[in-house]
């Protein structure tokens, strides 16, 4: 036991001395969807497209000299899509939870990538799936506390790929950007 | 900057232009039955009823929404069986052939309704005239498949859950305890969804399948009010049927009317200990049915 909280002390310290701050921020997104359904369960072979809106909460993010590592975690709704031979991709509530990874290329611009799961609940038929799936942002900070996103994801489970691509806005609650 | 906005307003036009559903035939084939001519089983009050309110009110939603409406009607009552109001002796095989002499093409609504007994163990429909005589699940499911466009079933008897193949993508967060429903909630759905969600058992059908409950429960042949099953009291309802005045109507606020919606309004408004006993089971699908479009 001693063992341990001494490796944990010198641990903690060695991060404090490294650099290490604490990154938290909040972030809104709004995005294009577009969801490609397997032959199993669409037969069209259409491209069901939405919108997709979601709220992200990053507390965990720490940040390494030009290296930021988080464990986001995010809510969305996607609306129905448009009537396709008499079919509409129902209306779903999302969560998800992915590992990220960023560099800051400068203080203006960081890239970011990462990979998650996300759990999509279709409400009106009390019903839900899993997806896995990976993420790609570029961020730039007109501020200090704020930047533009553009986020691009790519999920795949539940006989259905979904891709969103949009814009949204990230407000850093922590020590630095 | 600019090229960006240019580039959301493109997105955005895109995404609102609303598609429009293609007008085309709803047909409505219903099998109801009193078993006043069947010996051996016990005799129900509301199938007849069931049968002419659904009809009524799906005729005026197919004919409010543009589309051509076409109906076949297989009725046991007072000791007749009747199709369209004339006096034949149908069997299940007329059933069966009638579907398969449809001339349907892919955006046509083809609605099965059922409202009679059901078998324990295998959810056969028991429509006779012999007690022996039954149409089966499986027998429905692989006749519908045969012809083009989409299929919505409305079952009202005992164990129609077996209708509901498990070849939805979704999992439900519906729980049963000695097959009465004890809860249904999102948190049930999470751990049993992760085999679901990357298996590749889906199957499209292009049937949506809504029965009055699972494959282990009774349905009621009445329960709020003594003219209709239990089942098809609240489906009537949630179709805009008046179940007061018995009169077929539209429902005010317009718009599109598509399964889940029926669904989620069934259970909805359907009362607790009714939806306990007999819990009303629905194909999962992320694609839904649009039946009516206004």
């Amino acid at each position: 036991m001693k063992r341990v909280i001494l490796i944990l002390t010198l641990l903690t310290t060695s991060i404090v001395y490294a650099g290490v701050s604490w990154n938290p921020s909040i972030g809104v997104n709004a995005s294009y969807s577009a969801t490609d359904f397997s032959k199993a369960l669409d037969r069209t072979g259409s491209i069901w497209s939405s919108t997709f809106l979601e709220a992200e909460a990053n507390p965990l993010a720490m940040k390494i000299n030009h290296h930021e590592f988080s464990l986001p975690f995010s809510i969305g709704y996607r609306p129905s899509s448009d009537i396709n031979d008499r079919m509409q991709m129902a209306d779903s509530f999302t969560a998800s939870l992915s590992l990220r990874y960023g560099f800051h290329i400068s203080e203006k611009f960081l890239i970011e990538g990462g990979g998650g799961v996300r759990y999509r609940w279709y409400h009106k038929a009390s019903g839900g799936s899993w997806s896995i799936g990976g993420n790609l942002s570029a961020l730039f900070f007109p501020l200090d506390f704020m930047a533009i996103s553009i986020p691009l994801t790519l999920y795949y489970g539940g006989n259905a790929l979904d891709f969103t691509a949009g814009i949204g806005l990230r407000f850093v609650l922590g020590g630095g950007k | 900057m600019k090229k960006l906005l240019i580039l959301i307003s493109v997105m955005l036009t895109l995404i609102s232009c609303r598609g429009e559903i293609q007008h085309g035939k709803v047909i409505f084939i219903s099998v109801a039955s009193d078993y006043s001519c069947t010996e051996g089983l016990q005799s129900l009050d509301t199938p007849p009823a069931d049968q002419k309110a659904l009809s009524e009110e799906i005729e005026i939603l197919a004919t409010e929404s543009g589309e051509y409406y076409e109906e076949y009607l297989f009725l046991e009552a007072d000791g007749k069986r009747t199709v369209n109001g004339i006096e034949k002796e149908w069997t299940s095989d007329d059933i069966l052939n009638t579907i398969i002499g449809l001339e349907t093409l892919s955006y046509d609504l083809i609605i099965f309704h059922y409202s009679g007994h059901g078998e324990e163990g295998s959810g056969a429909f028991a429509p006779g005239p012999s007690q022996n005589a039954r149409l089966y699940p499986e027998e429905l499911i692989e006749t519908l498949k045969l012809i083009d466009g989409k299929k919505c079933l409305f079952i009202d008897s005992c164990y129609s859950g077996n209708l509901i193949e498990d070849k939805g993508a979704l999992t439900s967060g519906e729980r049963f305890d000695d097959n009465e429903l004890v809860s249904d909630s999102i948190l049930n759905s999470i751990i049993p969804a992760i085999e679901k969600s990357f298996s590749s058992n889906a199957e499209n059908t292009e049937i949506w399948a809504f029965t009055a409950a699972t494959s282990e429960q009774l349905s009621y042949d009445s329960y709020t009010d003594e003219n209709y099953g239990a089942f098809t009291y609240y489906l009537l309802r949630a179709l805009g049927y008046n179940t007061d005045s018995q009169e077929a109507t539209i429902p005010g606020n317009g718009g599109d009317i598509t399964f889940y919606d029926i669904v989620n309004e069934v259970r909805k408004s359907m009362p607790a200990d009714l939806r306990r006993a007999a819990s009303p089971q629905a194909t999962l699908l992320p694609l839904d049915l649009v039946l009516f479009s206004f």
